[in-house]
């Protein structure tokens, strides 16, 4: 069957594969500690969404870019990432979201409980640590 | 034998006399707590690199509330984090448990536990507050 045009002047933006690398910028803020473990953590506090029931922002990692150009005037965050298949294992949508600053921003959609919050986190893995933060664990 | 202590109210003249032993003990986690929920209110408007909200007063009162309301004299005070949505997180990680309590500027708290034991549960504690207090309390009673 034939598919409609496209109106004129819209732009497809290519759907995101399972595999597909987010990155998201962690404040010291979200850091805790965790006598269980005896050491500090990443608290699921820095997965949820933001305020006025906009989604929660991530960086779609595109192959050759370098994850500390995130960082460019956010000194002292890290950066951490997971994958599309840990966004929707947690019930969530990773849409493609282009901003002025940000080609590659997109959203994740979906409710973020504390469980769902957990497991976007327990899904990540660092990609840029700040020395001071050696010891502070994904769990 | 403890120094007596005066207290009243100019407006009435009535004074009342305690000794310092006769004064309620205040819980060794209330000051920690007061003082990590009072440094969020600190934080700037996207305090997370993104569009995080200011922390709403109201969400720091209500944790407050909820607080006085599940946590027994003995308990082990919670760890204190920021919402990008203006809420705040308390959470505790210790003694074969890990509990999360958010809450959301609009009143909203969720809750999820798990321990060593296997138990694993996530409810919404908005309206009742009783599964909270059962949880704290077996945590205090684990030291």
């Amino acid at each position: 069957m034939r598919q409609p045009p496209e109106p004129a002047g819209s732009t497809t933006l290519p759907p995101l594969s399972p595999d597909t690398v987010l990155w998201r910028r962690i404040p010291a803020f979200h850091i805790g500690f965790d006598k269980n473990r005896g050491c500090r953590v990443v608290s699921s506090a820095a997965f949820d969404d933001d305020p006025d029931g906009q989604p929660m922002s991530v960086i779609v990692a595109r192959p050759g870019r370098e994850p500390r150009e995130v960082l460019r005037g956010h000194e002292g965050f890290g950066v951490v990432a997971f994958s599309v298949q840990v966004a929707e294992a947690a019930d969530q949508v990773v849409v493609r979201s282009p901003t002025a600053d940000e080609p590659d921003h997109a959203h994740v959609i979906g409710p973020k409980t504390p469980s769902r919050r957990k497991r976007l986190r327990d899904g990540a893995r660092w990609v840029v640590r700040p020395p001071e933060w050696a010891d502070v664990q994904l769990p | 034998m403890a120094e007596p202590v005066s207290t009243g109210s100019e407006d009435t003249g009535t004074v009342v006399k305690l000794s310092r032993a006769d004064r309620p003990t205040t819980p060794a986690w209330l000051r920690p707590t007061v003082r990590d929920l009072k440094a969020l209110l600190a934080l700037p408007k996207g305090w997370n690199s993104y569009q995080a909200a200011a922390i709403d007063p109201g969400a720091i009162l209500a944790g407050l509330d909820l607080l006085a309301e599940t946590m027994p004299p003995n308990a082990p005070a919670p760890s204190v984090l920021p919402m990008s949505r203006g809420g705040v997180q308390l959470e505790w990680h210790e003694r074969g448990v890990d509990l999360e309590v958010s809450i959301d500027p609009d009143g909203h708290i969720m809750a999820a536990y798990e321990d060593e034991q296997g138990a694993e549960w996530e409810d919404d504690l908005t309206e009742h507050h009783a599964r909270l207090a059962e949880v704290l309390s077996d945590l205090a009673s684990r030291a």
